[in-house]
């Protein structure tokens, strides 16, 4: 099993090196041999599977030779090591398919790009960092995967450099991903000053004997959350994922639908054991209001791609709520299939884009079914698969898990959950009524519209199939896989997602049907301008949505703005900076002195005048800082160190 | 204080080691050359060596600082031939070695 | 515990590795500071080439024959000839430059000498008591063999041993690469 997990792991990796040392000269570019890798990952995952099912693990603990040390300092011991238990074997499935689907899916979609090779190598490097993720036995190793992805993420959305949108998606979604990361840092030494250890069986063992207070464990718990909520996309950290979408269609759909975001779920699902019931609720009211707010604006985006993103970030939602009503069993699975729909929804809208010549404005589609039946078919079993269409698709057993956890634990949630529930289903049948039913609305589009090729529609079809099959418990891989991993994280008294309540069942049928079938009377069947007659007494309310709630500008008012006023007024400090101020100052105060009727607008000019100046001198000074004669960063920090030495030797 | 004198112990080697390590690092401040700020460099290096090899000799572990040492040296040495290729090419295209002149890094 | 004068004078093995240490300790810092102070760098270049010779007679002192040795080969013997090359080759005109302005090298000077005094209270706080005296230790046994078993002991540091080489490989064809580039250029 050892060697399997490794190949899982080192194939991508191999692919990484080899592609960017020779992609460029390779035949094709190196397409088929990064496919090559990462289908040999995928055959890796599968075989694993297999043996999980069959009743193995592979516990680090017991396997010799799956952990070795990698750091020791003293007595202490950093160890590396590979964990594979039915939630591992699960995600490795997930990640490895999607990746491997994706990466044919690029193969025609990037066709003709200039850096076609370099594409291809940050895949291989993003499915080895997800990959490390996912196998990590230990906190340490799992934050380095964390980063990595979140690095490779970073190169993927802002692919197209040369745009600037793109570059600033790009740096917008690392830096507000790094905050959350912080939570991450803190938990990390908040776990390991108590414990001594970062591997996950001593973190949970030290949780359950009460070793770890409880409050250290709500205290590490609620910054892991932080990390998961940024890598999710929860709110209040949900801002970077629509930007995201600036990347490569096949990126969105590997990282930003199906693996990076699902990493956060992962996350909480894999520390399980710290959380207790008060960051609990807190993780489930995250979820709620993410799953609602996101709903809601996706409601009022007119980009194709943009529905899609807020739409994965309310179904992380989704997840967020069935980690915190304890409905562990039901989040993860819920993880699986919305993985399969959204990627296979992604990877659709990709497909239309790329027959739309990078037209992305639903306005301008319509009526495309016809000229792409495959797409088409395949988006609308999607479709069906997110509004959770009853007993048929995978995403109405798991969302209806979900629900049934919430019912259970916070009925007010669960309704929440249930007004998600019929926002998805009726902002998804939108879109595709948007772009697939109706007549075509801009003739110039809709000609050149064609099917796309094999490597694009076949991926499709994979996943539609999954989409429809990962619900119906076939061979028991998630009663199985799941089912043992969740009694071995939640403690006693957590509720399974399995125990289906009628009355939730019910609802939740109720809740899928309505949002379709009001969304197929209002975008199929009503003509446009009667709609838009219909929506006018809301078009404030729309405006809100379209301006997605003003959290873009929200934070900058509440962060970006104040952070540049704090480094005026610390470059106020800097000598020139007073020496602009003084001069403001005597300006405003001679014009002050001269009294009389005009002296206001003297007073007011002179202020403004000197506030520009001492601006002006700031930037100099701030400029100056950064001098680039290193010497003065080394007296810096010579001055640092000397002054924290003497300091602590006091 | 006879007994500090003439019985030598770690501290004694920590301490050269501070006074030479301190002595690179002025070197690195206070020369315009940039040779002299290699000449600091290079002083830094074998104050921080001194003391792995003292370290050696005091501690639990023989060897280990020595190959540490070794590998220190290395790299010094690898830096060394890097910087002053570097300082040459600047030299040639600017005709300039001061390192307050070269500020390419400026913001 | 103080020895009397008298018992002093006729038998000074005692006091002999005392002696060799001030005097090699004595010149590398003075050689040290030398090189920092000098106001030329062909004169910085000779306090360096001294305080490298200290170091390797303290290695001596410490037991390690062969990074004294080694000390003497690849620095005097390479890198302070690469150094003076250096001065040599960007000898001419204004590039001979000396120290900063004297603001500046008393600025320097303080910085250095703050932090030798942070660096020399670390060593007061840390507990070395335990530490034994040099004369105490058991005498030393010649080195070089054991660290060449260790460099080429896989289970030991030939990882970082090869990797050093490959580093090492990679540092010359840069720098060869360096100095062609400026040759075509001109």
């Amino acid at each position: 099993m050892l060697t399997l997990a490794l190949v899982v792991v080192l194939a991508p990796f191999g692919g990484f090196l080899l592609q960017s040392a020779f992609g460029r000269r390779l035949p094709r570019q190196g397409d088929w041999l990064t496919i090559a890798t990462i289908g040999a990952s995928f055959a890796a995952s599968c075989a694993l599977l297999a043996k999980v099912l069959g009743g193995e693990t592979l516990d680090p603990a017991v396997v010799a030779g799956a952990r070795f040390d990698w750091l020791r300092f003293g007595d202490v011991v950093w160890r590396v090591g590979v964990k594979v238990d039915g939630l591992t074997a699960v995600m490795l499935f997930v990640v490895t398919l999607v990746a491997f689907l994706v990466h044919v899916f690029s193969s025609a979609y990037m066709k003709g790009d200039p850096k076609y090779w370099k594409f291809f190598a940050w895949l291989q490097m993003f499915s080895t960092s997800m990959l490390v993720l996912v196998l990590a036995d230990n906190l340490l190793v799992l934050f380095i995967g964390w980063e990595l992805v979140g690095l490779c993420s970073y190169k993927l959305i802002g692919f197209w450099s040369e745009k600037a949108a793109p570059g600033n998606a790009a740096r917008k979604a690392f830096i507000t991903t790094r905050i959350g990361d912080l939570g991450m840092v803190a938990a990390l030494m908040l776990v390991y000053a108590q414990t001594k250890s970062f591997a996950f069986e001593d973190m949970f063992r030290a949780a359950t004997t009460g070793s770890l207070d409880s409050q250290t464990c709500t205290w590490a718990s609620l910054g892991l959350l932080f990390a998961a909520m940024g890598k999710s996309a929860q709110f209040p950290l949900h801002v970077w994922l629509p930007d995201a979408m600036e990347g490569p269609t096949p990126v969105s759909a590997l990282i930003h639908a199906a693996t990076m975001v699902a990493a956060g779920v992962y996350l909480v699902g894999r520390c399980y054991p710290l959380f207790t019931d008060a960051s609990l609720l807190v993780v489930a009211a995250v979820g709620g209001v993410t799953a609602v707010m996101a709903g809601l604006i996706a409601l009022a985006q007119d980009d194709i791609k943009k529905v899609l993103a807020y739409s994965t970030v309310s179904q992380l939602g989704f997840m967020f709520l069935g980690l915190g009503c304890k409905a562990w069993h039901a989040a993860l699975f819920h993880l699986t299939t919305h993985a399969f729909f959204k990627a296979l929804m992604f990877l659709g809208s990709g497909s239309v884009i790329h027959a739309c010549h990078h037209e992305q404005d639903m306005r301008r589609m319509g009526g495309l079914w016809r000229k792409m039946p495959i797409t088409g078919t395949t988006f609308f079993v999607g479709v069906l698969a997110i509004a959770g269409f009853p007993f048929v698709t995978a995403g109405f057993y798991s969302k209806d898990a979900i629900l049934a956890g919430a019912w259970h634990m916070h009925p007010a949630l669960a309704w929440v959950g249930l007004g998600a529930a019929v926002l998805t289903a009726f902002y998804m049948f939108r879109l595709f009524a948007m772009t697939f039913l109706g007549k075509p609305k801009d003739e110039h589009v809709f000609e050149h519209a064609h099917e796309s090729p094999l490597p694009m529609t076949l991926p499709l079809v994979v996943l539609g199939v999954l989409s429809v099959v990962a619900g119906w418990d076939l061979v028991g891989w998630h009663t199985k896989l799941l089912e043992p991993t969740a009694a071995a994280v939640t403690s006693a008294g957590s509720v399974h997602g399995h125990e289906h309540s009628e009355v939730v069942m019910t609802l939740a049928i109720v809740a899928g049907l309505f949002g379709l079938v009001a969304g197929f009377v209002l975008f199929a069947k009503t003509s446009p301008a009667r709609v838009a007659a219909l929506k006018r007494p809301f078009a404030a309310l729309e405006r809100a949505f379209a301006r997605k709630f003003g959290f873009d500008e929200l934070y900058r008012e509440l962060v970006l703005r104040p952070a540049y006023t704090l480094a005026k007024i610390l470059s106020w400090a800097d000598a020139e900076g007073v020496d602009g101020a003084v001069n403001g100052i005597g300006r405003t105060a001679r014009s002050a002195s001269r009294g009389s009727g005009w002296a206001d607008a003297k007073v007011v000019d002179g202020a403004v005048r000197g506030t520009g100046a001492a601006v002006l001198a700031g930037g100099g000074g701030l400029s100056r800082l950064q001098s680039g004669r290193f010497r003065t960063y080394v007296a810096a920090g010579v001055v640092v160190v000397a002054t924290v030495l003497v300091v602590l030797s006091f | 204080m006879t007994g500090f004198l003439e019985h030598i112990g770690l501290m004694h080697f920590l301490t050269v080691g501070a006074v030479l390590f301190c002595a690179g690092i002025v070197t690195v401040l206070a020369r315009r050359n940039a040779v002299g700020v290699l000449i600091g460099l290079e002083l830094v290096l074998n104050a921080a060596n001194l003391n792995l090899v003292a370290f050696d000799r005091f501690g639990p572990a023989p060897l280990r600082g020595s190959v540490f040492a070794i590998f220190v040296l290395a790299v010094a040495a690898a830096e060394a031939a890097i910087a002053l290729a570097i300082v040459l090419n600047v030299f040639d295209s600017r005709d300039e070695i001061d390192v307050d002149e070269v500020s390419a890094l400026k913001g | 515990m103080t020895p009397s004068l008298a018992s002093l004078i006729p038998d000074l093995t005692p006091v002999l590795p005392g002696l060799v240490f001030w005097v090699l300790a004595g010149l590398s810092v003075v050689s040290a500071v030398a090189a920092a102070m000098a106001p030329k760098i062909v004169h910085a270049a000779f306090g360096l080439m001294a305080a490298f010779f200290g170091v390797a007679g303290l290695y001596a002192l410490l037991g390690a024959d062969f990074l004294s040795l080694t000390q003497v080969v690849v620095y005097v013997g390479g890198i302070l000839v690469l150094l003076v090359f250096g001065v040599l080759l960007t000898g001419r005109a204004k590039a001979q430059l000396g120290l900063e302005k004297p603001v500046r090298v008393g600025g320097a000077v303080a910085a250095g000498t703050a932090l030798l005094l942070g660096l020399l209270l670390a060593i007061g706080k840390s507990d070395l008591s335990r530490s034994p005296w040099l004369s105490d230790l058991p005498e030393p046994q010649g080195t070089t063999h054991a660290i060449g078993r260790a460099l080429l002991d896989p289970e030991q540091y030939l990882l970082p041993f090869e990797l050093v080489s490959v580093f090492l490989l990679a540092a010359l064809v840069g720098a060869a690469y360096l100095v062609r580039r400026r040759r075509d250029a001109s």
